[in-house]
């Protein structure tokens, strides 16, 4: 519409009545064809309406912008149209799903398949919404094929799914590095751990060169950076930082250190808590004798028993002061010590000194043997911690540690140390959480029975379980029909959890044998 | 508008459906998720299907003591679950039929008992609706048609002063007064019985809310009305074809039999696009038909009450030899009426024109329907091509923009960069992309 016809319409033709000029002689001539109107108003929309004919009857063309290169060929195999509908369905359902999308992603991506470019635009959209989930991205990306790869970079909703690229790192360290130089905080973390995988020794003198001019922040990142392979030739930079002013830095310098069992450190660590540790026999029994450490002078660990609620606790169960302060110690001393030390000290398996330590209320040592068991990634240790101390109390994490067929016997005891009730269920809940899935056959039976056997009241956590239980189970028909037979004799709430936990079962086979 | 028609089509009922057709009948996306879910043998019990009457019934696990009862009635197609769902089909109802369309529904002589009283409920409520065989008087017709002319004539009228005051006190301030003044003009046509302009002031608050530029476009919309209204005073002197046309923008009802007595055009039709959009509480769905031999690009548009299934007699991507019959107000749109053999998968590309050529194509429509907005194409092959912001398709020789809004990341993914042959409705503002059949064959946008 032109901008003089415009002006007049927004003015009104009680004030402007015109006439008002066409402006095109073609339209000029259709307008003397038209009835001469009287009305101002009338005059003006029949003006209008002849531009607004004409301007819908001409289609404009328009500049064609540069156009990237047609994709490359596919090399990937495109997955069957079973395959294909199921990932539609998946993405249709949104956020609930992404469990299962992340399953048909990962497996596709595993059997080199690409999807159909007709489910790209979904795809991408949900993994871009998706986004923290790492795996999810990833075999998005990969299954996405060449067109994928083609098409993320041209939209920008979709240009966080290419990873952020790590900083680069030389083969030979530098300390002009433009990341280490001019990066953030976090950057040069990403940077300095990849820098110190790729040469250790360049990566320990940028730090040492590096320290004295650092704050306290970046020398705590510099103590945990070393952690990425580290040998003896890091213990005189570490030892160091054990005087540091900043506890953080101090702290960090400790776990570090503790990766050495032959620095002078963990040595001398290793033997004062041997040494607050017997086994003593009376009659047919023994007992762990427990004794608490002095501190010393230049002791690097953070002093939680200063703080004044740890002073009231301590008086308020009426030990003598310090006690928690020595107690706190013995626990910092043990998480340094290598585990081989107390089985080869005492004389006794990891199982036995556990139940010890129990029957003598050793807390002390069996928090600081599950940070140890960590640390070292024992079986053996994170078995016996579980079974006897339970997921809650000590760490679930350690459930990662353990071997399949210790699952089950865990869950036992975690259910059995689990208090009466519903405030039992979060123990096992957080155990089963970080049990790498698929479960063993054996785990799957136990866990339909034991949340089929839960009573059918309002609660959450029988329902929960039950999802993590339809996510973990082995997908095959046998555990199927093992959590259907739990629901058919479960109470009518739980009985449809577990229902629907079959249900995810059976999907999930489903969409592994539709990829394959 | 079509709402008071009939059954546009009266088909044989499908043997089987395919997974794409009952999830065609989903009213969103949460509902084909909830019906795939459903769509295992495991919540089902006492399922079966039968032929006469044409149904499928089974019991599902919920989450109360009794199961749901669902029943489908395959020839409406229609409904019955007693879940407390207002969706429309339910998830049971698309888990059933997924079931059923898998195969995994054991066929029965003659629905469950439970089944049975709902669908000979159907059946009597039919047979009642048939009997009373319309008796058309034709003078009571006529005086009904005279009567509905004047209220029209009233509504236009007044429509007609109320245009002629905007332009006279000026449109400033418009792009700030909101809803309320157009909905009691809109509120008037309707009861004028003039839909079709209540459709169109309907539309004016948010072209004059469209913020840099809204005069323009508002003086645009108010002055194709207003050449609208000065074409309905006259309606009695323009051609039967432009008196149609005109009518059917102002909103007078076209029967369906009216369509299907007007000469058939029989090809074989490829059904290449379906596009489902919202209009108020309508969900509107928009079938593109391409004619083999008379290359013939027309639009099957059907409504229906928001949260019921739509049309879902054209599968995309089949074609069938049939009967079309095309709107007398609107020469663009079709029913299919008489179908002379099942359809069959589409394994050729359909016949496509340059990009130069829509030029033509675009003005020819304008001349028979000056008010037109969507006008089906097939056209190709051609690049399409974006730079974030804007665009754009191209066949070398000639560039046109994507019709304003349109952002068809799924026509670019789809075309991978090569050219493709475009399904497309031409609008105004440029192509509005609908398919396109790429190497793989063709891809719904």
């Amino acid at each position: 519409m032109s901008a003089d016809l415009t002006t007049a319409a927004l003015l009104g033709t009680d004030r402007n009545p015109g006439p008002h000029p066409v402006g095109d002689e073609l339209l000029a001539a259709a307008l003397s064809r038209l009835p001469a109107r009287e009305d101002p108003a009338t005059a003006l929309l029949d003006v209008a309406a002849l531009a607004a004919v004409a301007r819908r009857a001409s289609t404009s063309g328009t500049e064609a912008g540069t156009v990237r290169a047609p994709a490359p060929t596919e090399t990937r195999q495109l997955c069957a149209p079973a395959a294909a509908a199921r990932l539609r369905g998946l993405l249709a359902a949104g956020k609930e799903s992404w469990d299962l999308l992340e399953l048909w992603l990962a497996t596709a991506a595993g059997n080199g398949l690409r999807v159909p470019p007709g489910v790209l635009v979904p795809l991408l959209d949900a993994a871009a919404a998706a986004g923290d989930r790492d795996g999810l991205r990833t075999a998005a990306l990969a299954v996405s094929g060449e067109r994928g790869r083609w098409i993320t970079p041209q939209n920008p909703a979709w240009h966080g799914l290419v990873a952020a690229p790590r900083p680069g790192v030389d083969a030979i360290v530098t300390d002009d590095d433009p990341t280490w130089v001019h990066g953030t905080a976090d950057e040069r973390a990403a940077w300095l751990s990849a820098a110190r995988s790729l040469d250790p020794a360049g990566a320990r003198s940028l730090v040492a060169g590096a320290w004295a001019k650092a704050n306290a922040n970046e020398r705590a990142t510099f103590a945990r950076a070393l952690e990425v392979g580290v040998t003896p030739d890091d213990e005189e930079l570490l030892a160091s930082a054990l005087s540091d002013r900043s506890v953080a830095v101090r702290t960090a310098a400790v776990r570090t250190l503790a990766h050495l069992p032959s620095s002078a450190f963990v040595r001398h660590c290793t033997d004062r808590a041997l040494a607050c540790v017997t086994v003593s026999r009376t009659l047919l029994r023994e007992h762990l004798v427990m004794e608490l450490p002095e501190p010393e002078k230049g002791d690097p660990f953070a002093a939680p028993y200063s703080s004044p609620k740890a002073v009231a606790v301590t008086q308020m169960l009426g030990l003598p002061a310090g006690v928690g302060a020595k107690a706190d110690l013995l626990t910092r001393l043990v998480e340094v010590v290598p585990l081989s030390a107390w089985t080869a000290h005492l004389g006794k398996e990891p199982r036995t000194l556990v139940q010890l330590a129990i029957a003598a209320n050793a807390r002390p040592l069996l928090q600081g043997w599950a940070v140890a068991t960590e640390r070292e990634h024992d079986a053996a240790w994170a078995h016996a911690l579980l079974v006897l101390v339970g997921a809650r109390s000590i760490s679930a994490d350690l459930a990662r540690i353990l071997p399949p067929e210790a699952q089950l016997d865990v869950f036992r005891a975690t259910v059995s140390a689990a208090p009466a009730g519903y405030e039992g269920h979060p123990a096992v809940a957080a155990y089963l959480a970080q049990l790498p899935a698929p479960w063993t056959d054996d785990l799957t039976a136990q866990v339909a029975t034991w949340v089929g056997g839960q009573p059918s009241e309002k609660s959450w956590t029988p329902i929960h379980t039950s999802e993590q239980l339809g996510l973990a189970a082995p997908p095959t028909a046998r555990s199927e029909s093992v959590i259907r037979a739990a629901a058919a004799r479960a109470a009518e709430n739980v009985s449809r959890a577990l229902t629907r936990a079959a249900d995810a079962v059976h999907q999930r086979r489903t969409i592994i044998e539709e990829l394959t | 508008m079509g709402v008071s028609e009939g059954p546009a089509t009266v088909t044989a009922v499908p043997m089987t459906w395919t997974a794409e057709q009952v999830l065609a009948l989903a009213p969103d996306a949460a509902s084909v998720a909830a019906g795939r879910k459903l769509a295992a043998p495991g919540p089902w019990t006492q399922t079966g299907a039968s032929d006469s009457p044409a149904a499928v019934w089974g019991l599902a696990a919920g989450s109360g003591k009794n199961p749901y009862v669902t029943v489908v009635d395959l020839a409406g197609p229609a409904f019955s679950c007693s879940c407390p769902s207002r969706k429309f089909p339910c998830k049971h109802a698309l888990g059933l039929l997924l079931l059923w369309s898998a195969g995994a529904v054991p066929g029965a002589s003659e629905p469950a008992e439970f089944a049975a009283t709902w669908l000979e409920s159907r059946a009597a409520r039919a047979e009642k609706a048939a009997s009373p065989a319309r008796t058309t008087d034709p003078a009571a017709a006529a005086q009904r048609a005279e009567r509905r002319a004047d209220r029209v004539a009233g509504g236009v009228a007044d429509l007609r002063r109320w245009l002629r005051d905007q332009v006279a006190a000026g449109l400033a301030g418009a792009d700030r007064a909101g809803y309320r003044p157009y909905e009691q003009v809109a509120a008037r046509l309707v009861d004028a019985q003039a839909p079709g302009l209540a459709d169109v002031v309907r539309r004016l608050p948010s072209v004059a809310a469209s913020g840099e530029g809204w005069a323009g476009r508002l003086l645009d919309e108010l002055a194709m009305l207003h050449v609208l209204l000065e074409a309905h005073e006259r309606v009695d002197d323009l051609t039967p074809e432009l008196a149609a046309v005109v009518r059917r923008h102002v909103g007078y009802p076209t029967k369906a039999e009216d369509v299907l007595a007007t000469p058939a055009v029989r090809d074989t039709w490829v059904v290449l696009a379906q596009s489902d959009s919202l209009e108020g509480r309508l969900a509107v769905r928009r079938v593109h038909l391409h004619g083999r031999a008379t290359a013939r690009n027309l639009a099957v548009v059907s409504f229906a009450p928001a949260n019921q299934p739509l049309d879902t007699s054209l599968l995309v991507g089949s074609e069938l030899d049939a009967d079309v019959h095309t709107y007398p107000g609107d020469p663009l749109r079709a029913l299919v009426g008489t179908r002379h053999a099942d359809p069959v998968p589409a394994t050729t590309p359909p016949a496509a024109v340059e990009l130069g050529e829509l030029a033509r194509v675009w003005s020819a429509a304008l001349e028979v329907d000056p008010w037109a907005f969507a006008v089906p194409v097939v056209t190709g092959p051609v690049t399409v091509g974006t730079d974030g912001g804007r665009w754009w398709l191209t066949d070398g020789a000639v560039t046109v923009p994507v019709a304003a809004g349109a952002q068809p990341w799924s026509l670019l993914v789809a075309s991978g960069g090569d050219p493709v042959v475009l399904v497309a409705d031409q609008t105004p503002t440029g192509l509005a992309p609908r398919a396109a059949w790429t190497s793989d064959g063709l891809v719904r946008l």
